[in-house]
């Protein structure tokens, strides 16, 4: 498993819990407009969440450019990656 | 003559008059300070009178009219609040309307604001660049001219206006979707009297600074945020309500940065920071000495909770408070009384229901219903509870919401059957369900159609009119109604629609069709849409579908119906 098949599970797994759908529901294509109740407010819930699970910040400026869940999980990715160089450093 | 001398001689109590004598008076005090695009800006009076007069100008050299309409279309910077004031400065009669939302489809967002100028009769429109060319594809039959920062004149002076008290100040839009947005008329004298008396009531100081992300185009925003402050002299810290609903902390960065007093917000904000503050977070949020719930139902457990999390910050019980505001009466009608927690209620949930009684009780086998105060009226301002008849009822018996006194609007711009049907003898008929003890008012529910969620008013009808033609549901068959979710603190928007289809994927479509029609014309995204077989939804005997019986069915067995 690729580590953006591994966030992409991650991401899906907070996001049907978080809103209440079916994982099975979630592609990388599904955008917030086929997702009920995913408004702005849910959207910083959302963030928040997936902060929390993946111990990670995410950047302010880029949150409302998202366009699916493709994006946020690259988004994820990138915050991520960091964190995987200091592992594999001090590993 | 000075600009300010001009005044006292005529005896015009204006918003300018005012402005001009803080101008004259403190020049240099800070008015607002501005985040906006990654910048602060620090306005005084001084700042905000010389970046308004080229607006003022603008007005001028298109030779407006006093009471001429102009629109303020611009995202919630420091441009806005000059733009707003340039208008009044000039005499025009200025309305700040919603920014396009990047969710929603510009045609959509065009043809409500559109419909919105044409109404009005719109003279002018202070907007930026970008959306005046956007502009320039949705024409209509109603010339408006576009003004962008590029195209004002050079000037700082600001012009003599020829306005009186008894003039319209502002109009105030109220949401909705095309055809349905209302332009609550504000005279000077009304929005003055509001700005007095509510000082008064909340004991407003030199020592008081107010903290906001409210929208300006929403009359929480514009009068207790911008308006009041600029008139009282209390300045005021403000964010784009974009920013503050990604990152809603950032109001708790504020409130300690600048050691705020005063903060207003809906139920549902309270609750938002509830969820999206994380254990380990601290702010010093021992400075506010109110934070006021407003603009939609104010829920007890929702402040309880606040205080509860927020206490160790130093949020006190006595420092969250409550007020019953709406733009047709400029905005506060009651506020609760500082530095006293409002009371809450519990009353018979089946005596408010059967008997129209708000029945306090202590029975625990009981259903029962919690109902915070929203404090007395504010000076002048007289409540009262009218059956539907319009005779005024006793203490506890539940009725409509009227409101009387010298704050109230002076109807809706050009719409007068729709301001006959509210404004009747001196009263506001609000249209809210409450009740009245000891002079503090209730409120409990509506009398028609209206469903607020997150702070702002929606008619379920105009929700309903706008799926009219989502392709796979029956035509006429589709109904919108609220419910209440306490995780957050708010009502949510439930959709119920019928269909012929029973094919999954076809149900799949059709459910983004009506999230797409929904999010297109009105910005609003449903938190649950159902579909169901034809002839599920409860007509009324006048063949109408019923909302509230189509909502306990739905809330019963027979939801297991449901094609999704």
């Amino acid at each position: 498993m690729t580590s953006t098949e591994e966030t992409f599970g991650r991401v899906c797994s907070v996001i049907a819990a978080e809103l209440g759908c079916a994982e099975c529901d979630l592609s990388a294509a599904t955008t917030a407009e086929d997702v009920d109740g995913w408004d702005s407010l849910a959207h910083a819930r959302l963030i928040m969440s997936l902060e929390d699970h993946l111990n990670i910040r995410f950047p302010g400026e880029k949150l409302f450019e998202l366009d699916c869940i493709g994006d946020l999980v690259s988004l994820a990715d990138e915050a991520l990656a960091p964190k995987k160089e200091n592992t594999r450093v001090v590993a | 003559m000075s600009l300010l001398s001009f005044w006292k001689k005529y005896e015009q109590d204006t918003v300018s008059q005012r402005i001009l004598e803080r101008l004259d008076q403190t020049p240099d005090r800070l008015y607002a300070r501005v985040h906006f695009a990654d910048t602060t800006h620090s306005i005084s009076y001084r700042r905000l009178a010389e970046c308004a007069a080229p607006y003022a100008a603008a007005c001028a050299k298109a030779n407006l009219s006093a009471g001429d309409r102009v629109v303020v279309l611009k995202e919630q910077g420091p441009d806005l609040l000059y733009a707003f004031f340039g208008a009044i400065f000039a005499g025009a009669v200025p309305t700040i309307l919603a920014p396009p939302s990047p969710r929603q489809d510009p045609a959509h967002f065009w043809r409500g604001h559109r419909e919105v100028m044409d109404r009005i009769r719109a003279q002018l429109l202070f907007t930026t660049s970008k959306l005046k060319t956007e502009l320039i594809s949705f024409p209509t039959d109603h010339a408006v001219t576009a003004i962008t920062e590029e195209d004002l004149p050079s000037t700082t002076r600001l012009p003599i206006p020829d306005t009186s008290s008894q003039d319209v100040a502002f109009l105030q839009h109220s949401s909705g979707t095309t055809g349905t947005k209302k332009g609550v008329m504000i005279s000077h004298a009304a929005l003055l009297h509001q700005v007095d008396a509510y000082a008064r009531r909340l004991g407003l100081n030199e020592r008081d600074h107010i903290v906001s992300w409210l929208p300006l185009y929403h009359d929480m925003g514009l009068i207790a945020c911008c308006l009041l402050p600029v008139l009282s002299g209390v300045p005021v810290t403000m964010i784009s309500p974009f920013d503050w609903t990604m990152r809603p902390t950032l109001l708790f960065d504020l409130i300690e940065r600048a050691k705020a007093s005063l903060v207003w917000q809906p139920n549902f904000a309270f609750q938002h920071l509830i969820n999206c503050v994380r254990p380990d977070d601290n702010w010093d949020l021992s400075s506010v000495r109110a934070f006021i719930d407003c603009s939609e139902r104010c829920r007890p457990e929702t402040l309880d909770q606040f205080a509860s999390k927020f206490g160790p910050m130093g949020v006190r019980k006595s420092s969250l408070h409550t007020c019953y505001a709406m733009a047709e009466t400029v905005f506060a009608a009651t506020q609760s009384e500082p530095g006293k927690a409002p009371r809450t209620e519990t009353i018979d949930a089946q005596a408010l229901v059967d008997e129209g009684v708000a029945r306090p009780t202590l029975d625990t086998h009981a259903t029962t219903s919690s109902v915070l105060s929203c404090g007395k009226p504010i000076d002048d301002v007289t409540v009262l509870i009218m059956d539907e008849e319009g005779n005024r009822l006793p203490d506890r018996r539940i009725g409509e919401i009227c409101v009387s006194g010298p704050c109230l609007a002076r109807g809706y711009d050009r719409q007068p059957e729709k301001s006959a049907s509210v404004f009747r003898e001196g009263w506001y008929h609000t249209r809210d369900l409450g009740y009245l003890s000891n002079g503090e008012l209730f409120v409990t529910g509506r009398v028609d159609d209206l469903l607020i969620l997150n702070g702002r008013n929606h008619y379920a009808h105009d929700l309903e009119f706008s799926l009219r033609d989502t392709s796979g549901i029956v035509p006429g068959r589709v109904i919108a109604f609220s419910e209440y979710r306490e995780d957050l603190g708010s009502d949510v928007l439930i959709v119920l629609a019928e269909t012929r289809e029973s094919d999954t994927a076809a149900l799949k479509t059709i459910k983004k069709n009506i999230r797409d029609k929904m999010l297109d014309e009105t910005g609003l995204v449903p938190a649950s849409i159902h579909l169901f077989p034809p002839l599920w939804l409860i007509k009324s005997t006048s063949g109408k579908i019923s909302r509230e019986a189509t909502a306990q069915k739905y809330n019963s067995p027979a939801r297991e119906e449901g094609l999704t």
